[in-house]
C-alpha cells in the first residue's frame, strides 16, 4: 500500500485532477475532503503522509487550517495548492511550515515531482 | 602463440563491448533479447537500465511485473504494442511510452521491437531496444500543446475551442446552447497598477475558475481567447448561465487585491440558423461582444445580444458596405449652420456638417454613421472631404463676390492622432488658396483629456498659422476647466446643457454668467450653441454673450440656402446658377 495522500479542495474538478495526477503515477492511497473541519478530522485521525491542502475554503481563512494542522502534528507534510499565485501568499504558507506551494493551474510532471520531493524529504 | 592469439581476440572482443555499451550508454539506452526456442531473457548492458524495475527478477511473472513499471494511462498501449500472437513474418515496430524510472516519477522511452521469424514461420527471438527520450518527446508535446492551448492558463485556445464546440453542437444536435463571452473591466488599469505578472496571475485565476465552474455542466467548451477575455459554450438555459456568471464574479471577488475586478458578460443564443449555415464560432463570440458592447456599463454587467442588437449591427454592416462608394459618388454632402450676432441675428460665420444623402434611403443621420466612422477610422476620410469641400466653397465665395465668413470644421478624436493630419489641413488650404482667418478648426471637448502634450502641439502650430481653435460641446465632460489651464485654445463653444430651461433656474443662470465671466477673463471668444428660444437670447443678451448657434435663427442648411442669406443681409443680389459656377 502506499503513502496515504489527503487532497483538501472544494472544488471537485481539482479534487478529480489531482487525484488523477496521483492516481497515474501510481499513489493509490488517496482520501479527500472538501471543507476545512472534515478535513481537519480525517488529519487527526488517519494521519496522512502528505496533505494537498487548496488556501481557499469555504470555511478557512488566512491558512487557519494549516497552522491547526502544523499545531496538531509539527511534522506533517503539507504542500499548499491554490489559484492565487501571489509572492506574498506563497512566502506566507511556506513560513507557517507549508513544505512547498503549487500555483493552480499545474503541468501534472510537475504537480508529481513536488509531490515526490516532499514524501522522501528532499 | 595460442595465448596470445586468445588474449588479442578477448581484447578485441572487449572493445567492441565496451564500445556498445558506450554507445547505449550515451544513448540512454538498453536492449532486452527474448529467445523463443530456449525461453531464455538478456539484458544489454546488465546495469544502468534506467527504468524502475529489478530484470534481475525476471521469473515466469516478468511480463505482468513489467507492466507495473508502465505508466498507468499507457498500460493498454503497451500491451498491443507487444502483442505477437498475429506475427507470421519478421517485423519491426516502434512506439513511444512513458516508463517509471524511479518510484512515481515517469519519463518517455522510444521502444523498437524486432521479431525474427523463421522461414518455417516459427518466432526465433525479439530484440527490444529501450531508449530514454524524455526530453525530446516532452519538447514534442510542448510545441503540440502550443498550437491547442494558451500557455498562460493552460486552457484551449480559439481554434481549438472553435472545433471542439462544433464536436459538441453536432454531437448533441437536440440540445440548445449559448456562447457567454466575458472579460474584466478595467483589465489594462489593473496591468498598470499592479503589473504585468499580477494581470497574468489574475487570468489564471479565471481560468481555473472556469474550470472548476464549468466542471459542474453536462454538456460545455470553454477557451481563453486572448488577453482578459474569455469564452464558455453551454446550454442556453438562463438559470446555468446566471450560475456560471455568479460563480465567477463571486470568485473574483475573493482575489486577494485591492482592486474592484468586476467581469463583463456577453451572451449570445445560438440559433438553428447559425448551425445549419455553419456560422463560425468566432462570429458567435463576437456577437456576444457586441451585446456586451451595445449594453453593458457599470451598472449593467450582462448583456443578451436580442432582435435589437442584431438589427443595429446589420445596419452597421451596410453603412460599413457602402462608406467608400458613397464618398466616391459625392453622396456626403456639406450642410453649414450659421452662427449669428445675439444682437442683430445677422450671420458672423457658420460650422460645416456633413450630411449622407444616399440615392435610395435618403438622408442618413449623423448619428447613424458618425459613430460606426469613428471606431472603424473612416471618420478621417470623411473629415478630410469636409475640410476639401469647405475650402472650395471659400474660394468659390471669394471669387463670386459672396461675402466669406469664416467657416469652423470639425476634427474627429480619431483624426487628431493621425502623423500626417497637419500636412493634410495645409495642402488642402493651400490648393485652393484660402486666407487661414476664413477657417476654423472645433474639436469636442472630450478629445482633450486624453493625450494634452499631443494636441497642444497640434494646435501650436495651427495656431502659428493663424488658424482658431474651438473647443466643442464644453461642459459636456470632465476635464474642461483642466484642459483650459493647459491648452491656449481660441474659442470656447459652450454646450446647450449650461443653458437655463426657464430664467427660474437661478443655479444654471449662475454657472452660464461665471463660465462666460471665465472666457473673458481667459480671453476667449464665446460660441453658445443650441439657442432655441427668445428667453435664452435675451438672457444672453443680458450676460453679455455675443455669438450663438441654435435652431432660433438658423438649422443647418445646404451650402446655397446660405449663400442667399449672406447676400440678402450683405443688400447683394443672389445669382444661385452664378454662385454655383
Amino acid at each position: 500500500m502506499s503513502d496515504l495522500i489527503l487532497i483538501v479542495d472544494d472544488a471537485r474538478f481539482a479534487r478529480r485532477i489531482e487525484r488523477k495526477a496521483l492516481e497515474d503515477a501510481g499513489f493509490e492511497n488517496i482520501i479527500e475532503a472538501k471543507m476545512a473541519s472534515e478535513a481537519f478530522e480525517i488529519f487527526k485521525e488517519k494521519k496522512p503522509e502528505l496533505t494537498l491542502l487548496d488556501i481557499t475554503l469555504p470555511d478557512n481563512s488566512d491558512l487557519t487550517l494549516l497552522k491547526r494542522m502544523l499545531k496538531e502534528r509539527p511534522d506533517a507534510k503539507i504542500i499548499m495548492n491554490s489559484a492565487i499565485g501571489q509572492e506574498l501568499i506563497i512566502s506566507d504558507a511556506l513560513e507557517i511550515g507549508a513544505k512547498d506551494f503549487i500555483t493552480k493551474p499545474f503541468k501534472e510532471k510537475e504537480f508529481i515531482e513536488k509531490v515526490v520531493r516532499v514524501i522522501k524529504n528532499v | 602463440m595460442d595465448n596470445n592469439y586468445a588474449d588479442f581476440k578477448e581484447e578485441k572482443l572487449e572493445n567492441v563491448m565496451s564500445r556498445e555499451e558506450l554507445l547505449l550508454e550515451h544513448t540512454h539506452s538498453f536492449i532486452v533479447e527474448y529467445s523463443f526456442s530456449k525461453n531464455t531473457f538478456e539484458i544489454f548492458p546488465e546495469q544502468n537500465h534506467y527504468v524502475n524495475f529489478d530484470w534481475k527478477q525476471l521469473g515466469p511473472e516478468r511480463e505482468k511485473e513489467f507492466l507495473k513499471t508502465v505508466f498507468k494511462p499507457d498500460v493498454e498501449l503497451y500491451k498491443h504494442f507487444i502483442d505477437l500472437s498475429d506475427v507470421t513474418t519478421s517485423i519491426r515496430r516502434s512506439i513511444n511510452i512513458r516508463l517509471y524510472v524511479v518510484p512515481h516519477i515517469y519519463e518517455w522511452f522510444r521502444i523498437t521491437l524486432l521479431c525474427y521469424v523463421n522461414e518455417a514461420g516459427e518466432k526465433e527471438k525479439t530484440v527490444m531496444v529501450f531508449t530514454n527520450a524524455e526530453k525530446e518527446i516532452e519538447a514534442i508535446h510542448e510545441l503540440k500543446s502550443l498550437v491547442k492551448v494558451d500557455l498562460l492558463t493552460q486552457l484551449p485556445n480559439i481554434d481549438t475551442f472553435s472545433m471542439q464546440t462544433w464536436e459538441l453542437l453536432k454531437n448533441h444536435p437536440d440540445q440548445q446552447y449559448a456562447i457567454v463571452r466575458m472579460d474584466m473591466q478595467k483589465f489594462r488599469l489593473l496591468n498598470q497598477f499592479y503589473g504585468t505578472k499580477e494581470g497574468d496571475n489574475v487570468l489564471r485565476f479565471v481560468g481555473v475558475k472556469l474550470q472548476e465552474c464549468m466542471d459542474s455542466e453536462e454538456l460545455y467548451t470553454y477557451c481563453h481567447l486572448s488577453s482578459d477575455i474569455f469564452a464558455v459554450c453551454m446550454t442556453n438555459d438562463m438559470k446555468s448561465i446566471n450560475r456560471v456568471i455568479k460563480y465567477i464574479q463571486d470568485s473574483m471577488d475573493q482575489y486577494p487585491l485591492d482592486f474592484e475586478m468586476n467581469m463583463s458578460f456577453g451572451i449570445y443564443m445560438i440559433t438553428e440558423q447559425d448551425k445549419i449555415d455553419r456560422i463560425p464560432i468566432v462570429s458567435l463570440v463576437d456577437r456576444a461582444a457586441i451585446a456586451q458592447r451595445v449594453k453593458n456599463n457599470y451598472m449593467n454587467k450582462i448583456a443578451i445580444f436580442d432582435e435589437s442588437i442584431a438589427a443595429k449591427e446589420y445596419a452597421e454592416q451596410n453603412v460599413i458596405m457602402e462608406m467608400n462608394n458613397a464618398l466616391g459618388t459625392n453622396q456626403f454632402h456639406i450642410y453649414l449652420q450659421p452662427k449669428t450676432d445675439a444682437v442683430t441675428g445677422k450671420i458672423v460665420g457658420s460650422e460645416a456638417l456633413v450630411r449622407w444623402i444616399h440615392p435610395t434611403k435618403g438622408v442618413i443621420s449623423p448619428a447613424d454613421f458618425v459613430p460606426i466612422f469613428e471606431s472603424n477610422g473612416f471618420i478621417s476620410e470623411v473629415d478630410y472631404y469636409v475640410l476639401d469641400k469647405t475650402c472650395a466653397t471659400i474660394r468659390r465665395w471669394l471669387d463670386n463676390g459672396i461675402p466669406a465668413k469664416p467657416v469652423s470644421v470639425n476634427l474627429s478624436r480619431a483624426n487628431l492622432y493621425s502623423p500626417r493630419i497637419l500636412n493634410d489641413i495645409m495642402e488642402c488650404v493651400q490648393k485652393y488658396n484660402v486666407p487661414h482667418d476664413l477657417i476654423e478648426f472645433e474639436i469636442t471637448e472630450s478629445a482633450f483629456a486624453v493625450d494634452n502634450v499631443h494636441l497642444n502641439n497640434l494646435m501650436t502650430e495651427l495656431q502659428k498659422n493663424n488658424f482658431r481653435i474651438l473647443m466643442d460641446d464644453f461642459g459636456s465632460g470632465y476635464s474642461s476647466l483642466n484642459s483650459l489651464r493647459e491648452l491656449t485654445i481660441d474659442i470656447l463653444k459652450i454646450d446647450i446643457k449650461f443653458l437655463p430651461g426657464n430664467r427660474d433656474d437661478k443655479r444654471a443662470e449662475i454657472i452660464l454668467r461665471s463660465v462666460i465671466g471665465m472666457a473673458e477673463n481667459l480671453g476667449l471668444d464665446v460660441v453658445m450653441e443650441g439657442v432655441e428660444t427668445q428667453e435664452q437670447i435675451e438672457l444672453l443678451q443680458e450676460i453679455g454673450c455675443k455669438t450663438i448657434q441654435g435652431y432660433l435663427h438658423y438649422k443647418p442648411m445646404p451650402v446655397e440656402e446660405y449663400e442667399r442669406i449672406v447676400c440678402e443681409q450683405a443688400d447683394l443680389t443672389y445669382d444661385g446658377s452664378k454662385m454655383n459656377e
